[in-house]
């Protein structure tokens, strides 16, 4: 093992990306020139991009290096967000961006992108395809020879989401990513977790000594979190309708922001033991029977609408999707972890498209005062027993909401809600990294904190896989909400059965 | 905005204005404000100190540090005086609709009246949060009268650049390790050298010359005696123990910066570090050069770095109290 560096000082350096290549697989795509060229141009603005570093972009469509220089500097202005667009910044940051025109299934274009990081101590691949074309990658990858390193340096795959389309496809993907890859140099990205609140979370839990006590089962009533899109499928109907709310969302992106609330305090902060304790969480989820679906999940499927002014078509009328199509655009599930801190304690987690308003956030239901005072003033009975309510907000208003009972002034004894609020923009004026820098960073300098394990993808594919499999079989009847509304009367119900009701977010 | 009128420098009274100030700010914004606040930073300065730049400085701070933050201007005048006045430092952050604003309190107070100032000031830190207490100049620390402001503080931020000589080291040196975190912008600055010597062992296959280096030779530019010199030598020794050999050269040449080129010496291994320019320097290792930026920090980025370190700077303390 290599002696520290005795020169660090982690309190006031920045984290050291190394001299790298990236390949990246799709790069004609969309998430290329939206979030990897806007987040490594951010890096480069930063000066946090080294010598030596360069990107090595890979799609079907025949380019020049020089033009795709152009299609990325096309739209990065805007894609840049926060980020002045400075030319000469551009033009140093462009020289280190090259293309190879190639099918993915020929071994022909992996021979060509091997020639150009044949220099490079470090490669870094990233899967950014079709998620049908990720084995045929990996397979190629290995059969160039591509995936070890020169000397000391390192070969690492970052893997977008889907891991897979359901269980069984997951292992099969983790198998043939494990033929080329060990797992300690794959890193499969949840840009939520890359999110600053979501960070955020473990800060509020662990650096705080006044909530863990109350983390628990004695004091929280139940959990419900919440990822609602005012929009719909915005062109993407035909692999939206392949994908659905309950995969595109809940089984990979809530149910990691679940295992963030839910797990064990980590002994230490460092990738494998914070990973082991959201796999446990994960795996402790519980198992329901085929037949216990309609207990614990809705599915739903906006139909048109007019919002404001404007006639929204319903999904089955957006272009690509089948005008019999079974797809979820909303999916609500109740999730029990069956350990001893989160006993019977629902875990409710909704998502969808067409919902009001875009709003992601956690609401974590304390239990109510078991006796008050306050109960009566004659008339008709005071909102005392109304519960404490810790609200994360993840987006768009980033911070923390604590809802408790104020006196009203005046007099008598009147209660009324009130709302303390911490906002993360506010407090911290400075600007936050985009989930895409940081989970960049991560992975050049070899952090795995923040992505997921395959123990953990497929504890959370095997939580959700019950639902996967009833629905097929049982045809719903949808549309069964209208766009602009909080989804279907069955996932109101699905709460009424034991007691709650979903917020309004 | 700020107070219409200079009063007294009375905590009620000041807390008083602070108050008219945020109704008065509510009623000229549709939208309303927002009042942010993480510290309460005291800053002492001379009157004859350039109070533009402080204030610059302190409004470029508000965005990541909000504080209250209270300027204590020292006035050379024969009378007794103390008065103050608030201000409010306000912006609008991008795709917002809120102003935030972050509260300041400007005292001016006769050098002979400094004494009564922390009874003021202690009337309005703001509320169970850290205080930061800084001081530019090394001259004005050294006073008799500054040495009742820094048991208002739990962190003490001077510049020992400011003085081009160790009286500003040995001061931080003289406060009590337990009783405060100290900080210097001095050391700040050497973060780039720092910093580039790190990245040199990062690369695993030096990491042995790391622990076999012999010597150390520091360029300056300036005197062998200067804040940077000291740091830099005692954070050599501080890493790796007395027997590594500082030797010190003085070399006159176009660098602004007090330290112009650092060289490591182990057996088969030499490494250098030179300034090329105001921003950048070339590192060689190995007979393999690569430029590395060198940030010019301004006053505000080095105390931005301060104020952002909120527990204990381990290694600081120990080059500083070496």
């Amino acid at each position: 093992m290599t002696a520290p560096n005795p020169f660090q000082d982690p309190l006031r350096f920045r984290r050291r990306v190394p001299p790298c290549a990236i390949v990246i697989f799709g790069a004609n795509g969309d998430l290329t020139k939206r979030k990897l060229i806007p987040a490594l141009y951010r890096l480069a603005y930063d000066r946090r991009i080294p010598p030596g570093f360069f990107v090595v972009g890979n799609s079907r469509t025949a380019m020049s290096d020089d033009q795709f220089r152009e299609k990325m500097r096309e739209s990065l202005p805007k894609f840049l967000e926060d980020t002045p667009f400075d030319e000469t910044l551009w033009n140093d940051f462009a020289r280190n961006l090259s293309y190879v025109a190639g099918d993915l299934n020929d071994a022909a274009c992996y021979a060509r992108i091997g020639e150009k990081i044949a220099n490079s101590e470090n490669t870094l691949f990233y899967l950014s395809t079709q998620p049908s074309h990720y084995e045929t990658v990996i397979e190629q990858i290995g059969a160039a020879g591509l995936a070890k390193g020169k000397g000391n340096g390192w070969r690492r795959i970052v893997v977008e989401k889907p891991f897979g389309h359901d269980l069984a496809t997951a292992r099969q993907l983790n198998a043939k990513l494990h033929e080329v890859f060990e797992e300690d140099k794959v890193y499969r990205i949840d840009h939520y977790l890359g999110k600053e609140t979501v960070q955020n979370v473990m800060a509020f839990r662990f650096g705080n000594g006044i909530f863990e006590p109350l983390w628990n089962r004695r004091y929280i009533n139940h959990v419900q979190i919440t990822a609602a899109e005012s929009i719909g499928v915005e062109g993407r109907g035909s692999y939206y309708q392949e994908a659905g709310a309950l995969r595109d969302m809940i089984q990979n992106h809530l149910l990691q922001v679940m295992s963030t609330i839910a797990m064990e305090p980590p002994a230490v902060f460092e990738p494998d033991v914070v990973r082991d304790e959201r796999a446990k969480v994960l795996r402790s989820i519980r198992r329901i029977k085929r037949e216990e679906v309609p207990d614990y999940s809705v599915a739903g499927q906006y139909g048109p609408a007019r919002i404001g002014t404007e006639e929204v078509p319903g999904f089955r009328q957006e272009p690509g999707v089948s005008p019999d199509s079974q797809t979820d655009t909303y999916s609500a599930v109740t999730v029990f972890v069956d350990n001893w801190r989160w006993a019977d304690v629902p875990f409710y987690i909704r998502s969808g498209k067409r919902l009001p308003k875009r709003v992601t956030d956690i609401a974590i239901q304390f239990n109510a005062a078991p006796h008050s005072p306050f109960s009566t003033n004659g008339e008709e009975p005071l909102p005392t027993v109304r519960p404490n309510l810790l609200i994360l907000r993840i987006q768009p208003e980033e911070g923390i909401s604590l809802r408790f009972l104020s006196k009203q002034p005046g007099e008598g004894m009147q209660l009324r809600p009130v709302s303390m609020d911490f906002n993360y923009g506010t407090s911290f004026g400075a600007r936050s990294p985009s989930a895409y820098e940081t989970l960049l960073v991560d992975v050049m300098i070899g952090d795995a904190t923040l992505y997921t394990r395959q123990d953990m993808v497929e504890a959370s594919w095997a939580a959700v896989q019950p639902i996967l499999d009833y629905r097929p079989e049982h045809k719903a009847d949808f549309p069964n909400y209208a766009a602009g509304t909080w989804g279907p009367k069955a996932s109101d119900e699905m709460l009424a059965k034991r007691g709650h009701v979903w917020r309004v977010p | 905005m700020e107070s219409a009128v200079i009063t007294r420098a009375q905590p009620e009274k000041i807390l008083k204005d602070l108050a008219k100030l945020w109704v008065d700010l509510g009623k000229q914004s549709d939208q309303g404000v927002l009042r942010a606040c993480s510290m309460t930073l005291i800053v002492v300065i001379e009157e004859t100190q350039d109070a533009s730049a402080i204030g610059e400085a302190i409004a470029g701070l508000m965005h990541e540090h909000p504080s209250r933050a209270i300027v204590v201007r020292i006035r050379e005048c024969p009378e007794p005086c103390l008065e103050a006045r608030v201000f409010a430092q306000c912006w609008m952050p991008v795709g917002r609709h809120e102003q935030i604003c972050c509260e300041q309190v400007e005292i001016t107070a006769a050098r002979r009246s400094l004494a009564d100032v922390p009874a003021v000031i202690l009337g309005i830190v703001a509320p169970d949060l850290p205080v930061v207490l800084y001081c530019p100049d090394v001259g004005l620390c050294l006073s008799p009268e500054f040495q009742t402001l820094p048991p208002l503080a739990g962190k003490v931020v001077i510049d020992s650049g400011s003085s081009g000589d160790l009286a500003g080291i040995r001061y931080l040196q003289s406060l009590l390790k337990n009783a405060y975190r100290r900080a210097d912008l001095e050391w700040g600055r050497l973060t780039g050298w720092r910093e580039a010597v790190a990245q040199i062992f990062e690369d695993s296959s030096r990491r042995k010359a790391a622990q076999s280096l012999k010597k150390a030779r520091i360029v300056h530019t300036q005197s062998a005696t200067s804040p940077a010199v000291h740091y830099l030598s005692g954070w050599f020794r501080n890493v790796l123990g007395e027997g590594i050999q500082i030797e010190l050269l003085s070399e006159n040449g176009p660098s602004s910066a007090s330290i112009r080129r650092l060289e490591l010496e182990a057996p088969g291994f030499h490494a250098t570090i030179e300034m090329k320019d105001a921003s950048s320097a070339e590192l060689q290792v190995d007979g393999v050069s690569q430029r590395v930026v060198f940030p010019q920090w301004t006053e505000q980025d080095l105390l931005r770095q301060e104020l952002s370190i909120t527990g204990r700077d381990r290694i600081f303390e120990e080059v500083l109290d070496r």
